[in-house]
Parts: C-alpha cells; sequence; structure tokens
C-alpha cells in the first residue's frame, strides 16, 4: 500500500465529524455522522415552538403582573410615605402650638398655701402680650384706664 | 393672671404696638399716673420702643422720665437708657434737649445723662 494512494480523508481530522453531535449509535449518512437534531420530528419542533411561545405568554404575563405590582407597590409605598408625611406635618404643627402655649404660659408658685402650692396661668387668654399687640390702641388706651382704676389710682 | 400683670402686659404690647400713636397713650395715660410704678413701667417701655417721639418723651419732658420727681422712677429710665443697645437716637434727642430745652433743671438732667451714656 502506497502512501499516495491512501485517500486523503484518512487524513482528514476525526474529531471534525465526530465532535458536538448527539447521536449514541453513531448513524452516518454519505460519510457524515447524522446529528440529534435531525431525529427531531416536525410534531416535537412544532411543539416546542408552542411550548416557546407558551412560555413567552406567559412571560410576558409575568412581566406585566410584575409591572402592575411593582406599580401598586409604588402607589403603596408612595401613599404610605404621604401618609407619614402628613402625620408628621401634624405633629410637627403640633408641637408648635405646643410650644407657643408653653412659652406663653406661666407657672405660679404660691408659698403661702400648701392647697394650691403651684398653678399654671394658661395662655389662652386676651392679656397676653402677643394677643394685646394684634388689638387696636384705642382699646388698649381704654384697658390700660380700667386696669389703673382696678388698682384704686384716680389717674392724674 | 391678676391685674398688675395684666397692666404690665398692656403697658408691653403698648410699647410693641405698630401704631405710633401708642406713644401719646403711654405718654397721655401712663406718665401722667399718680402711681409710681406705673410711671415706671410706662418710662421702661417707652426707651424699649426707641423711637424719636418716644425717646423725647421720657428726655425733654418736665416731670417724665429722667425728670421724673420720683427718683426710683428717674433712676429707673436712666438705667434703661444705659442698657439700650442703640444709643445713638438717646444721644442725638440729649445733645438737642441739652441746646434747646427752656427749662434750666431738665437741660441740666440730659447734660448728665448724656455724660452717663457716653461713658457706659
Amino acid at each position: 500500500m502506497q502512501i499516495n494512494k491512501i485517500s486523503q480523508k484518512v487524513f482528514t481530522p476525526r474529531a471534525k465529524t465526530t465532535q458536538n453531535h448527539t447521536n449514541p449509535f453513531g448513524v452516518s449518512f454519505k460519510g457524515n455522522i447524522i446529528t440529534a437534531d435531525v431525529f427531531e420530528s416536525a410534531k416535537k419542533v412544532g411543539l416546542r415552538e408552542k411550548i416557546s411561545e407558551k412560555i413567552t405568554q406567559k412571560g410576558r404575563l409575568a412581566f406585566n403582573t410584575v409591572l402592575g405590582s411593582i406599580n401598586s407597590l409604588n402607589q403603596k409605598i408612595s401613599g404610605r410615605f404621604d401618609s407619614v408625611i402628613s402625620f408628621g406635618r401634624r405633629m410637627r404643627e403640633g408641637m408648635r402650638n405646643v410650644t407657643e402655649f408653653l412659652n406663653e404660659s406661666k407657672l405660679v408658685f404660691n408659698f403661702d398655701s400648701s392647697e394650691r402650692f403651684f398653678r399654671m396661668d394658661l395662655a389662652n387668654n386676651n392679656y397676653s402680650v402677643k394677643n394685646l399687640v394684634k388689638r387696636d390702641v384705642t382699646d388698649l388706651r381704654t384697658e390700660m384706664i380700667n386696669l389703673i382704676e382696678s388698682r384704686g389710682i384716680i389717674n392724674g | 393672671m391678676d391685674n398688675n400683670e395684666k397692666l404690665a402686659n398692656v403697658i408691653d404690647a403698648l410699647s410693641k404696638h405698630e401704631d405710633n400713636s401708642a406713644v401719646a397713650v403711654l405718654e397721655e395715660i401712663g406718665t401722667n399716673c399718680a402711681d409710681s410704678e406705673v410711671r415706671m413701667l410706662t418710662a421702661k417701655a417707652l426707651v424699649e420702643r426707641n423711637s424719636k417721639d418716644s425717646l423725647s418723651v421720657i428726655i425733654s419732658r418736665d416731670g417724665k422720665g429722667i425728670n421724673d420727681l420720683d427718683t426710683t422712677v428717674a433712676m429707673g429710665t436712666i438705667n434703661n437708657l444705659i442698657a439700650l443697645e442703640n444709643k445713638d437716637l438717646a444721644l442725638e434727642i440729649l445733645s438737642e434737649t441739652e441746646k434747646n430745652c427752656e427749662i434750666e433743671s431738665v437741660k441740666d438732667n440730659a447734660r448728665s445723662v448724656k455724660a452717663l451714656l457716653e461713658l457706659s
């Protein structure tokens, strides 16, 4: 046997034809190893397409559901944030009112009597400076005269 | 709140009132009051207002503010003037009184208080 008569196919790397096929029986057609994909029937292929379509549709549905749930979650979260913010605002307003009230209130200690050791003069009266400043000067004039007279002093 | 506190608040409110006619009310009723405590509160309110009208009352008027016959009221008013953060207006009115006032005692008082304010 001469080397030059040997078909060139002998030297072709076998790995080229045998690589990456899934045919377990090594069935060949015209010298080529048939891969497993050839054996898949049209019916099966169609089924697979349908499955893939279904998967795609299901995926879309799932995606839409996820999107919808994210939107609703966002709404819920933003709604809760709004309620938290409004609660904070109400708290702040309340604290401001309390602070103003305490600033204008006065704690008076009475050392003469043990029954009422202290009393708190509440700010919600017409005689706090803050409220008096809002009144008309003529009103304040009348008020001043009345208060001086109530001290038993006749104004000169 | 008793009447004394109410009165103190009314006088305080008049000193802080936006309406300039509050000065006239304080002068008419407060500085003419027979009670020295009311006059003292009124003088303090007029000093704290720190306007030309209010300072003129307690500096240039005879028997009022620094010229009050009650030394407690007069000294209290001088103390309040010394305690002012911005004394420029007070010094200006004191100088005017020192130059232009016809009543000698008022002039003398203005000169003395001006010297005190300049030193403080």
